[in-house]
């Protein structure tokens, strides 16, 4: 059967439903790399130029971990996604930088993925591939509505308060496919008395190794995460109607809108999780920060992660937040 | 109202003079200095890259000269620059100026919308003032353009140090004071023609192309004067972006909907097939027409966490081994130290001398067997 590689960085964590049903309903074994580790992180920073942001680097080593085991690499070149959200000029040019690292026997299958102006969305996108390996057009047409039956389910999931993997599962249920083994701790999360909105990119923070497993300590210590994923996407869309002038990058716009909300008052605390070198991270935390001190209701703090972060400097950071927000819940 | 904008380059020249013929009074920023870094770098986020630092040290000098209003460019992404003026709007309030900030956003096809955006700023419905202050301004970026290209051609063969960079500045004076496009024309002329007389070493100069993003190629201060250190160590310079050139692309084609392949689009498209924002695709391409017309070297320039230029850093080095020329990559900020830059451009420069006595060994040794 035939192997598609999945990197599982990046966009991976927004797609993975789309990309693995689609690939799985054409008939092809999905092959997603392994949930992040060391190895894999080293492999892609000693790959990788340095000065690169730490998902980046974290993605060659993905890409470098699925060596000689995939016949294909899927790595989509995703510029528009939907309309009004760009994404950021390192996802733009990702197939261009991981060329050269390894290639499989049928090759990088990178189609673009641009909603505006009539370019291919990720039908066209999906479908050209599917021509490329040969597959029939009635089964692409199967794959593509399962896949985006699947997205959407997906969604929904994760507006509902599920953590991606738990989510996910719940997805391959509902369209009939066998459940996942996966290593991936992070499930659905014990409800507590404080709620933590947490903000940044969905590979970073639902990267358990990346994150060094935020979501789940901050759990441990007692705090409800909510991800900017479990905002209802109207209220997302309310917090961006605040801008003088709408951010063009789509995760930024979630973060932002999933911010305003926090902010009014809807959480305790917000940590931002920024990556180091990330360019979009350095104006959106600027904004959610200043939006904070002017605001003055809900305290906000922000985490920047790299391949160096120790675990006992975050452990303490995080400690001192959420003991300040339960001295403060008990006045 | 005094209208202020930042500084790139000799882009203060034709802006003011556009502006002061539109009828406003401008306040240009001083040139940048440690202390515009310090100003920008203490009031900016962290890791916002270079020019968002220097932008907002610009505003802040020209605040104390009384400028009360912004002009600048927007964007449409994916870089940041498209939101840059968002965020230094929110910074300049916050620390609780009084001042407006005008926002150019590109018009994408449209014209009129950008006529309109300026008649708000001007109060100036008089289309023939309009035009000919244009035409001012764009007669000085060209000849600006000129001046720099030749002096960075010629400052390799220069006799006596700093004799091209002198006479730079003195045509470039002389291009800011002009009140006409003839005025313009003739001092560009004469200091095309300083350059051009001056007493030359005779050799054959190392060639190195630059490329990388607009502001840091542009300004001297952010690239910590690259162009003339090369020049002073001998190497002659050609430079991939010019004022000119991308305002010509990136306003008026796009705003006319002329936007036609480029050349160095062309070029980058076996490497890079896709615009990446910024100069990340056009670094590439450019790089692959140096090598083409066998230049020595090319250095790319940008910001640290530059996002489109890290792009094409990641690319450059199979660009280099696959065409065979040397690729140097200096990125700044406000920590860069000017020791370090020197050392490694040196060290480049030696590279690329080492590699054209190689190759012209080789070709003498290819002469002395078909001779005999
Ligand atoms: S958005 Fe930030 S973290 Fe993500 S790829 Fe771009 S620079 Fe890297
Ligand atoms: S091109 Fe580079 S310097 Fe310009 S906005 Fe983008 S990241 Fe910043």
């Amino acid at each position: 059967m035939l192997k598609v590689g999945l990197p599982r960085a990046l966009l991976y964590y927004q797609y993975y439903p789309y990309w693995s049903v689609f690939f799985e309903t054409l008939g092809t074994k999905v092959v997603p790399s392994p949930v992040t580790n060391e190895d894999i992180l080293m492999s892609g920073v000693q790959n990788a130029v340095d000065d690169c942001c730490l998902p980046v680097k974290c993605y060659f080593g993905h890409v470098l971990s699925l060596q000689d085991q995939v016949d294909v690499l899927f790595v989509p070149r995703v510029v528009c996604d939907r309309i009004g959200g760009l994404q950021c000029p390192k996802i733009l040019g990702l197939p261009d930088m991981v060329q050269g690292l390894w290639e499989p026997t049928l090759g990088i299958q990178a189609p673009t993925v641009d909603v505006r102006r009539g370019h291919a969305g990720w039908e066209q996108g999906l479908r050209a591939v599917g021509r490329r390996l040969g597959i029939s057009g009635a089964t692409m047409h199967r794959a593509q509505s399962n896949a985006e039956f699947a997205q959407s389910f997906y969604q929904r999931a994760l507006e509902g308060g599920l953590v991606t993997h738990e989510a996910y599962q719940a997805t391959r249920r509902a369209v009939g496919l066998p459940a996942m083994v996966c290593r991936n701790k992070q499930g659905r999360f014990a409800a507590a008395e404080l709620k933590i909105g947490v903000l940044g990119h969905p590979y970073l923070i639902y990267d358990p190794y990346l994150s060094q497993d935020l979501l789940a300590r901050l759990n441990s210590f007692g705090v409800t995460p909510i991800t900017a994923e479990m905002v209802p996407g109207a209220l997302v869309s309310a917090g961006n109607a605040r801008l003088v002038k709408p951010l063009f990058w789509s995760l930024g716009q979630r973060i932002l809108g999933a911010a305003a909300h926090f902010l009014d008052g809807h959480v305790d605390g917000v940590i931002h999780l920024t990556s180091f070198g990330c360019g979009p991270d350095s104006l959106v935390g600027e904004m959610i920060a200043r939006w904070a001190r002017r605001g003055k209701r809900v305290p906000f703090m922000s985490l920047s992660f790299d391949e160096h972060s120790g675990e006992a400097g975050l452990v303490t950071r995080l400690e001192a937040f959420v003991d300040m927000l339960k001295r403060r819940a008990v006045r | 109202m005094k209208v202020t904008f930042p500084r790139m380059g000799y882009l203060d020249i034709p802006l003011r003079s556009i502006l002061q013929d539109l009828g406003l009074t401008v306040v240009t920023p001083p040139p940048c200095t440690a202390r515009t870094v310090a100003l920008g770098t203490r009031h900016s986020p962290e890791f916002a890259c270079y020019p968002f630092k220097l932008n907002i040290g610009n505003y802040l000098e020209a605040f104390a000269q009384g400028a009360d209003t912004i002009l600048m460019a927007g964007g449409s992404g994916p870089c940041r620059f498209g939101y840059y003026a968002q965020v230094q709007r929110e910074i300049l309030t916050d620390l609780g100026y009084q001042f407006e900030m005008l926002v150019l956003e590109p018009p994408r096809g449209q014209i009129d919308v950008l006529l309109r955006q300026l008649a708000k700023l001007t109060g100036h419905p008089d289309l023939r003032t309009v035009w000919r202050a244009f035409r001012l301004g764009w007669e000085k970026i060209n000849a600006l353009d000129a001046l720099e290209r030749k002096a960075m051609a010629t400052r390799a063969y220069e006799m006596q140090r700093g004799a091209v960079t002198r006479l730079l500045a003195k045509a470039v004076k002389e291009v800011d004071a002009a009140a006409s496009v003839l005025e313009t024309r003739l001092a560009r002329r004469r200091g095309e023609e300083a350059m051009a007389a001056m007493a030359k070493k005779r050799r054959q100069a190392l060639r190195i192309g630059i490329v990388g993003e607009i502001y840091t190629v542009l300004e001297p201060f952010a690239n910590m004067r690259v162009a003339e250190r090369l020049g002073e160590m001998g190497v002659e310079v050609e430079r991939a972006l010019f004022l000119g050139d991308w305002i010509r692309t990136n306003l008026f084609l796009d705003a006319l909907g002329l936007r036609r392949e480029r050349p160095e689009v062309r070029a980058a498209r076996p490497f890079v097939n896709h615009f990446v924002g910024g100069e990340g695709r056009e670094s590439v391409g450019n790089t692959v027409l140096y090598s083409k017309r066998g230049f020595d070297g090319v250095l790319q320039l940008g910001p640290l966490t530059c996002m489109p230029e890290i792009v094409a850093e990641g690319i450059l080095p199979r660009v280099s081994r696959e065409l065979g020329i040397p690729c140097m990559t200096l990125m700044f900020d406000e920590h860069a130290g000017e020791a370090g830059i020197l050392t490694r451009l040196e060290a480049f420069v030696e590279l690329m001398e080492r590699r054209r006595r190689a190759k012209g060994e080789r070709s003498e040794g290819g002469k002395m067997l078909s001779g005999n």
